[in-house]
């Protein structure tokens, strides 16, 4: 890859990570206010995000959700998570169809919750490890 | 039925094209493995959620059983809702035969 091609990427995955970060906040607020379906899908929105941060840093660009959960399954490869970062990405699916849904019951929502925001807190900070 | 039944029960529903079935069939092979680790354990088992949060307490392991639980949720749904590509299906496949496996 070319020095300017990896400089867009990273200044993509810089653009992603604050999307993320912005997406989780405003989730957290919505779910403040009860609006449990849109907060889950707007904090499974803030996961893709992160995966394409972390992916964008290494140089790829994974556009299509199998292209994500390809770069999502590199990323499990070489990385040493305190979470199973597979697992967790299920949950945070099971919030994006909650949101169309709205079927999980309380617990369900509460675990697909937590763990979702640990994807994130993770993903992000393989980000930042990972920042040139 | 045993969990790796349901399992077995799955994966014949799932090759011969009964994605569905082998969804709920595979929510029901977590489901009974939780049911065994609560005897083992000596935990109540009554609320699915609850348990695995204490198995996860228990060893120290960072929302294994709890994700686990979070897996086979999905394919529950999927069972009813159709809601899963079928990639998603064999992915969440190998989490649950792998849970059911170290859960055995």
């Amino acid at each position: 890859m070319t020095s300017d091609r990896a400089a867009a990427f990273r200044r993509r995955a810089a653009g992603h990570a604050e999307i993320a970060r912005r997406y989780r906040r405003n989730a957290d607020a919505l779910l403040q206010q009860g609006e449990r379906e849109s907060a889950g899908e707007l904090l499974y929105s803030a996961a893709k995000r992160c995966i394409n941060a972390v992916a964008n840093q290494r140089g790829h660009n994974p556009v299509r959700t199998t292209s994500k959960l390809n770069a999502l399954q590199s990323i499990i490869a070489d990385t040493d998570s305190a979470i199973d970062l597979n697992r967790a990405w299920r949950e945070a699916v099971n919030l994006h169809t909650h949101g169309d849904q709205s079927h999980l019951t309380d617990d369900e929502f509460k675990a697909a919750w937590e763990i979702t925001q640990a994807f994130i807190a993770v993903m992000l900070n393989i980000y930042h490890r990972e920042q040139p | 039925m045993t969990p790796q039944e349901y399992l077995a029960a799955a994966e014949a529903a799932l090759a011969s094209d009964r994605p569905l079935e082998g969804s709920r069939l595979l929510w029901l092979a977590a489901e009974a493995a939780f049911v065994r680790l609560a005897k083992a354990h000596k935990i109540d088992g009554s609320n699915l959620h609850q348990l695995a949060r204490a198995l996860d307490a228990k060893e120290g392991r960072n929302a294994y059983y709890l994700g686990s639980l979070g897996v086979a949720t999905g394919l529950k749904y999927h069972a009813q809702m159709d809601s899963m590509e079928p990639y998603e299906v064999e992915s969440c496949k190998e989490m649950v035969a792998k849970f059911v496996k170290d859960a055995s």
